[in-house]
C-alpha cells in the first residue's frame, strides 16, 4: 500500500482548482468505546464525527480532505484505533472547492 | 440563513450513511451541519424498476418529487452497487410525455375507431371501456375478451388481474409479457422438477469454481450480477469462465473459454456433454440412482406456427408437443451417444477441442459449476428442450442444490418470477404454479376465492403469441394491455399485432405511464402511475420477495394499474357476466358488483386503513378505505403456505431488504431439495425434488432439431435480437433519460467487417434489413461492443424508430408458447 | 388531410368547443419516440452514426452519487483478463502521471465493505457504470429537478 507525502497532499482538477473530497463513512466499534473512540476521532484530521449511537455500536464520520490520497490514509487510521471493528465508506464526492464556497441559499 | 455547497454535501453525506447504518440523524446533534428540514432529505428503499437481478436502491424523495438515488448499502443482492440504468433511476418518472389524463380515440365527440386521442375523464374511459367488454361478453362469452399484463405488474396488480379475469370475467384469455422472457424457462422447470424457479441462489456466485454462460450477456443485461461473478473470477484465480453465444460480446471480456456456436447448435452440445460425462465414467451414480427418472420427450413437434402453416402439417407431433414416456439410464446413454465431439463440432462449428474442455468443467467431480442463461435459451423454438438439456447436465453429475453447483435461470423481468410466475398471470395457470386445467386447483382456488363450483374456466386461455392471432382473425374483440409494450415486443407485427390491433371489431386499451408505440395502436390509452409512485412488491430471480412503499404521488390523473383493475370492477354486476347456472349456486352474489365479489370478500378488505403506514401515503387504501395491498397479499399468500411456496407476513417485507421463500418458520430458503437446506426434505432423503410425486427429477431425452428458418439464397444472414445495457422495457423508460440516450442512441445494425465489405457497406451506411415479414432501415455498426461472426447481424430491439421486431418470425417453442427472437433469415440492401 | 385541416375541421363539428378540440392529439403525435413516423411507415432517414464527445470536460451529476459519465472516446478500450486500458489513467498508481481523476475510493471496497489495496475486482468493468455521451439533444426533455433546483425553488418561494 502507498503513502501519500504530506507535502503533495492537494489535488487539482483539470482546470487548476483545488479539489475537495467529502466522504461519510460508518465505523464500528463495541457500545463501551463509542464515546471514546469518538473523540479520538474528532481529534483526527479532516475527521468529524456527525452521529454517534451506542446501542447500534455505530459513529458516523464525515470527511473532508484535500486529496484522494489524504481521504484513503485517514480511513486507514480509522481502522488502526484500538476497538474499532469495521469501516465502511457509504458515500464519496469530490468538487472544487471553490464552487464548494457558493451559498446554496 | 446562509448555506454553502460545502455545509449540504456534507450534511448529505452524514445523512446517507446514517440511513445505511440504520442511524436516526436527530436534526441539531452534529456540531458541523446545519442540517434543517430545507436540506434533508427523506431517504427509503425500494427494489430498481429493471431487470430481474432485483437490485436494492435507497431514494432521495423531496417535497414529492425523487431527487436522488443509489445502491443500498445493505441489499445482499447489489451490496451498494448499480449499474448505469440503477444509478440514473430518479429520472425515469420525469420524461416530460408523461401521460397524465385518459385519451379516447374520438370523432365529432363519440369514441371514433379512427378517431383523433382526445383528453377524457376516467369516467368517460370506464364508460366507453366497461360497454365494450359488456358487449364483447355478450356476444361472445369469456373468450372474446383478453388481457396482456407484465412482469413489471407488482405482485398484487399482477393478482388483481388476475381475480378480474380468471373469476370475475372467467376467461383465461390473460397472459404476461413474461411469456417472450421466462416461458420456457418455466417450462424446463416444470418438466424436470415440476416446481417452478431456480433451487439455488446469488449466493452460488462467491462459491463456484466455473461459470457457464449458455447465451446469456451478462456482462451487459445484469451487471450487478456480473460484478459478483467478475468479482470471483479475479479474486479466486482458479476459477474460469466459460461463455457460449452466437456472437461475440461484452461477456467475452472475461471468458477463459470463448465459444461461439452456429444458432440452435446449443442443442447438440448439451447432449455432445451428456454423453462425454456418461463415456467418461462421470455420472455420479448413487445421485442418479436415488433422485431421478429418465424420460423420451416427444420429438418433431413444429414450430408453434398458425396451424395451416407448411412446417405445423409436416410435423408428426405437433398434436402432443409435451408428451415423453419414461426410458431406462441404459436407453438414455444410446440416445445421446449419438452426439460424440465430432457430430456436435460438425453441427455448432465449435472445434472438438474447445468442446472437450466445455465438457470436463461439468464431469470433473471437484469443480462446482454454476450455469447462467436468459434470452439465449429461452427465446428460442426448443427453448424447453435446451432448459431440459442443461438440468440433464447437473443432474447426471448431482452437481445441484448445493452451494456453488447451481444450474441458475436468469430473469429479464423485475418481477417475471414474482408476479408473471409466483402469481399465475399465465393464460395455463394459477397462483402457486396450480393450473386451470386441473380440477383440484380450481376447486382450491374458488374456496380461497369465496366463489361457486365452476367459477374458473378449465380451457386454457390464450397466450401471448395467440392473443395477436385472435385479436387479427376478430375473435378477441375487447382487450386491455398493461405495463408492457408488446407492439414494440410482439414478433412479425406487420403481419399479426398491427393489423389485430386496428382490426375495427375490436377495442384496444393501453394502459402505460408513457405514450408508447403500443399506445399509439391502441383506442384509448390509460395514464398508469409508476414504480415508487405506488406501494409495490416485485420478487427476483433467486426468490426473493421485495416491498415497497408509496414515496410520492403520481402526476396529474395518473393512476396505478391495481387502482385501474379494481375500480373497472366496480362497473360490473354478477348478473352481466356470470351464466344463470353458476349465479344459481350463490343467488346472493347476483345483484353485487364485481369489485364487492372479488375485493370486498373478507379477505382482501381484512385489514383497515389504519394499517398502513404513517410515514408513507398510500393512494390505493385511502381510495377503497381499506389495506388493500396487504388484503390482496395476504390472500394470494394461503395458495402457496404450506405448499412449498410460503411467503412471511406482509409486514416483514417492508422492513427486509427481501427475503427468499419458501420463508418457514420465518426462515429464508436459499438451496431448495437439499436436506438441511430446504426444510420440505425428508428427513434422511439427502435431496428430494418433491416438486415430482416420487421426489425424483427427470433426465430427459431430446434431441437436435433445426431451427425454424435458417438463411438461404434471398435471405443470406442470421439476424438475432435483444438488448444493451443502457436500455430496458424496450427504451420506454430509459430512452427518456438523456444520459441513457446518448450512451446509446440508435439501434444499429452490428456486422462483421468482411461481410460488410463483402456488400460494400462502410461503416455507418444506411441499410434496409428485410425479412419475408418486413422491414427496417437502420446502419451499419462494424465496431463496438458486439461482434458477430460472419454470416450473423445483432440489431437491439429498444429503439421506437426502429422497430426490428416487424422483421423477426412469430414462430414459438410448441411447449412453453416463447417467441424466438434469436434466429430468423434476413437479407441487407443499401438504403 | 394534413394534421392542421384536420384539427381544424374537428373544431368546427365540435360546436365551437376550442378547449376540446385542443385537447385533440393527432395519431403521429402521440408515441413521442417515433417522432412522427406512423407504425407502418419506415422512417426513411436513421440518424447518423455518431461518435461518442470527445472533449474531455467534465460534466455536472444530476445529484452526488450519480457515477460521472466518460468526457472522451473510448474506442478500442481493452478491458479483458489482461489489461485494463481505463485504470492505466485513472487508477490511483497513474494519476499523477495523466493527470486523469482517480477513481473513488468507494472502489476500493470489496462486498463486505472492506478497503482492498488496490480497485475492487467487483468494480473491475467501468462501462458497466460509466457511459459515453454524443453531442445530441435529448430524445424527450426530461423534468427531472436535482436538491439544488428544489432549494433554489424553496428560496425563490419565500
Amino acid at each position: 500500500m502507498q503513502f501519500y507525502n504530506h507535502t503533495q497532499n492537494q489535488t487539482h482538477n483539470i482546470k487548476g482548482l483545488k479539489e475537495t473530497h467529502i466522504s461519510s463513512v460508518i465505523v464500528q466499534a463495541p457500545p463501551p468505546l463509542i464515546a471514546e473512540i469518538a473523540a479520538t476521532i474528532d481529534r483526527m484530521e479532516y475527521l468529524e464525527v456527525a452521529v454517534t449511537d451506542i446501542p447500534l455500536a455505530k459513529i458516523i464520520v464525515v470527511i473532508e480532505a484535500p486529496s484522494s490520497r489524504a481521504m484513503s490514509e485517514q480511513l486507514e487510521a480509522l481502522k488502526t484505533i484500538d476497538g474499532v471493528i469495521n469501516v465502511n465508506m457509504v458515500y464519496h464526492h469530490v468538487e472544487s472547492d471553490q464552487s464548494l464556497k457558493e451559498d446554496i441559499k | 440563513m446562509s448555506l454553502s455547497r460545502r455545509q449540504f454535501i456534507k450534511a448529505q453525506a452524514a445523512s446517507i450513511a446514517a440511513t445505511a447504518g440504520g442511524l436516526s440523524l436527530p436534526a441539531a446533534s452534529a456540531n458541523l451541519i446545519t442540517a434543517t428540514d430545507e436540506t434533508s432529505l427523506t431517504w427509503s428503499k425500494a427494489p430498481c424498476r429493471f431487470c430481474g437481478t432485483g437490485c436494492s436502491v435507497n431514494v432521495a424523495t423531496k417535497e414529492g418529487r425523487v431527487v436522488a438515488t443509489h445502491g443500498d448499502i445493505k441489499s445482499q443482492v447489489n451490496r451498494g452497487l448499480n449499474c448505469v440504468k440503477g444509478y440514473f433511476l430518479s429520472k425515469i418518472m420525469y420524461g416530460n410525455d408523461r401521460l397524465t389524463t385518459p385519451l379516447l380515440r374520438m370523432k365529432n365527440g363519440v369514441y371514433d375507431k379512427e378517431g383523433d386521442f382526445t383528453s377524457v375523464s376516467w369516467d368517460t374511459a370506464f364508460d366507453v371501456m366497461a360497454e365494450k367488454f359488456k358487449k364483447t361478453l355478450k356476444e361472445k362469452g369469456p373468450d372474446g375478451v383478453g388481457m396482456f399484463g407484465s412482469g413489471q405488474w407488482t405482485v398484487w396488480e399482477g393478482y388483481a388481474a388476475v381475480k378480474l379475469m380468471k373469476a370475475g370475467f372467467r376467461t383465461n384469455n390473460i397472459d404476461p409479457n413474461a411469456r417472450h422472457c421466462m416461458a420456457s424457462a418455466v417450462g424446463g422447470f416444470m418438466r424436470t422438477f415440476g416446481i417452478d424457479e431456480p433451487m439455488g441462489c446469488y449466493d452460488d456466485f462467491e462459491h463456484a469454481d466455473a461459470f457457464v454462460l449458455w447465451g446469456s450477456n451478462m456482462a451487459e443485461m445484469h451487471p450487478i450480477l456480473w460484478t459478483r461473478l467478475t468479482d470471483r473470477r479475479l479474486s479466486a484465480p482458479e476459477t474460469q469462465v466459460c461463455v457460449l453465444s452466437t456472437y461475440e460480446h461484452r461477456s467475452f471480456e472475461l471468458a477463459d473459454l470463448p465459444i461461439i456456436f452456429t444458432p440452435q447448435s446449443d442443442l447438440a452440445i448439451g447432449n455432445f456433454i451428456a454423453n462425454y460425462i456418461i463415456q467418461n465414467n462421470a455420472v455420479n451414480t448413487e445421485f442418479v440412482n436415488k433422485h431421478t427418472n429418465f424420460r423420451k420427450g416427444n420429438a418433431d413437434i413444429g414450430y408453434g406456427l398458425r396451424p395451416e402453416h407448411p412446417l405445423e402439417q409436416k410435423a408428426k407431433n405437433s398434436d402432443n408437443v409435451g408428451g415423453s414416456k419414461p426410458i431406462s439410464f441404459e436407453e438414455y446413454a444410446k440416445f445421446v451417444s449419438e452426439y460424440d465431439v465430432k457430430k456436435a463440432s460438425e453441427i455448432s462449428g465449435v472445434s472438438e477441442d474447445k468442446l472437450i474442455k466445455l465438457a470436463k468443467i461439468y464431469a470433473d467431480p471437484k469443480i462446482k459449476v454454476m450455469s447462467l442463461w436468459t434470452m439465449g435459451v429461452n427465446q428460442h423454438t426448443r427453448g424447453v428442450w435446451m432448459n431440459n438439456l442443461i438440468y440433464n447436465i447437473h443432474l447426471l453429475t448431482g452437481k445441484i442444490s448445493e452451494p456453488g453447483n447451481s444450474p441458475f435461470s436468469l430473469t429479464g423481468q423485475p418481477s417475471a418470477c414474482g408476479t408473471a410466475r409466483e402469481v399465475g398471470t399465465f393464460s395455463h395457470r394459477l397462483p402457486a404454479d396450480m393450473v386451470v386445467k386441473n380440477p383440484k386447483h380450481r376447486a382450491y382456488a374458488e374456496k380461497i376465492w369465496k366463489l361457486p363450483e365452476g367459477t374458473v374456466n378449465p380451457k386454457v386461455g390464450a397466450h401471448a403469441v395467440l392473443q395477436n392471432r385472435k385479436l387479427k382473425d376478430g375473435e378477441i374483440n375487447a382487450y386491455w394491455v398493461q405495463c408492457n409494450n408488446n407492439i414494440q415486443a410482439a414478433a412479425n407485427i406487420n403481419e399479426e399485432a398491427l393489423p389485430g390491433y386496428r382490426n375495427p371489431d375490436n377495442f384496444i386499451v393501453v394502459s402505460d405511464a408513457y405514450p408508447t408505440v403500443t399506445a399509439q395502436a391502441a383506442d384509448l390509452i390509460l395514464p398508469t402511475a409508476m414504480w415508487v409512485e405506488k406501494e409495490g412488491a416485485y420478487g427476483n430471480a433467486e426468490r426473493r420477495t421485495q416491498f415497497w412503499h408509496q414515496l410520492v404521488d403520481a402526476p396529474g390523473e395518473a393512476k396505478s394499474d391495481l387502482w385501474q383493475l379494481v375500480e373497472f370492477s366496480k362497473r360490473f354486476k354478477i348478473s352481466e357476466v356470470w351464466p344463470a347456472e353458476l349465479i344459481a349456486k350463490k343467488p346472493e352474489y347476483k345483484d353485487l358488483s364485481l369489485y364487492e365479489v372479488l375485493f370486498k370478500n373478507g379477505n382482501v378488505d381484512k385489514f383497515p386503513l389504519e394499517q398502513t403506514s404513517k410515514d408513507y401515503n398510500n393512494f390505493e387504501a385511502k381510495e377503497f378505505g381499506f389495506y388493500i395491498q396487504k388484503g390482496l397479499f395476504e390472500e394470494y399468500a394461503q395458495f402457496g403456505r404450506g405448499h412449498g411456496h410460503d411467503l412471511a407476513d406482509f409486514d416483514r417485507y417492508h422492513e427486509e431488504r427481501g427475503l427468499r421463500w419458501p420463508v418457514v418458520d420465518g426462515k429464508e430458503t436459499l438451496w431448495r431439495f437439499r436436506e438441511g437446506s430446504d426444510p420440505y426434505v425428508t428427513k434422511g432423503k439427502g435431496f428430494e425434488f418433491y416438486g415430482k410425486p416420487d421426489g425424483r427429477a427427470n433426465i430427459f431425452a431430446l434431441p437436435y432439431e433445426p431451427p425454424a428458418e435458417s438463411p438461404d439464397e434471398d435471405y443470406p444472414f442470421w439476424l438475432s435480437t435483444g438488448r444493451v445495457l443502457e436500455h430496458w422495457h424496450s427504451g420506454s423508460m430509459t430512452q427518456r433519460v438523456p444520459e441513457l440516450y446518448k450512451a446509446f442512441p440508435d439501434a444499429v445494425c452490428f456486422m462483421h467487417p468482411k461481410d460488410a465489405k463483402e456488400k460494400g457497406f462502410r461503416r455507418g451506411d444506411k441499410v434496409r434489413i428485410a425479412s419475408r415479414r418486413g422491414e427496417i432501415i437502420t446502419r451499419i455498426e462494424t465496431r463496438g461492443r458486439n461482434k458477430p461472426p460472419q454470416g450473423l447481424v445483432f440489431v437491439p430491439w429498444f429503439d421506437a424508430r426502429q422497430l426490428i421486431n416487424k422483421v423477426t418470425l412469430d414462430a414459438t417453442d410448441p411447449i412453453s408458447k416463447q417467441t424466438d427472437y434469436k434466429k430468423c433469415a434476413i437479407k441487407i440492401e443499401k438504403a | 388531410m394534413n394534421k392542421l385541416s384536420r384539427l381544424s375541421l374537428f373544431a368546427l363539428i365540435a360546436a365551437g368547443s376550442l378547449l376540446l378540440s385542443l385537447q385533440a392529439h393527432t395519431e403521429e403525435q402521440v408515441a413521442t419516440l417515433r417522432k412522427g413516423t406512423e407504425l407502418n411507415k419506415e422512417n426513411p432517414k436513421p440518424a447518423p452514426l455518431q461518435n461518442p464527445s470527445n472533449k474531455d470536460i467534465k460534466r455536472a451529476r444530476s445529484y452526488p452519487m450519480q457515477p460521472p459519465t466518460i468526457p472522451h472516446k473510448t474506442d478500442n478500450y481493452q478491458t479483458n483478463l489482461n489489461a485494463n486500458k481505463c485504470l492505466s489513467c485513472h487508477s490511483r498508481s497513474r494519476v499523477e502521471e495523466s493527470q486523469a481523476p482517480m477513481i473513488s475510493v468507494t472502489h476500493f471496497m470489496n462486498r463486505d465493505g472492506n478497503f482492498l489495496a488496490d480497485v475492487s475486482p467487483r468494480r473491475y468493468f467501468c462501462k458497466q457504470c460509466h457511459v459515453t455521451q454524443v453531442e445530441r439533444k435529448a430524445l424527450v426533455k426530461n423534468d427531472f429537478k436535482d436538491v439544488n433546483e428544489m432549494l433554489k425553488k424553496d428560496r425563490k418561494a419565500h
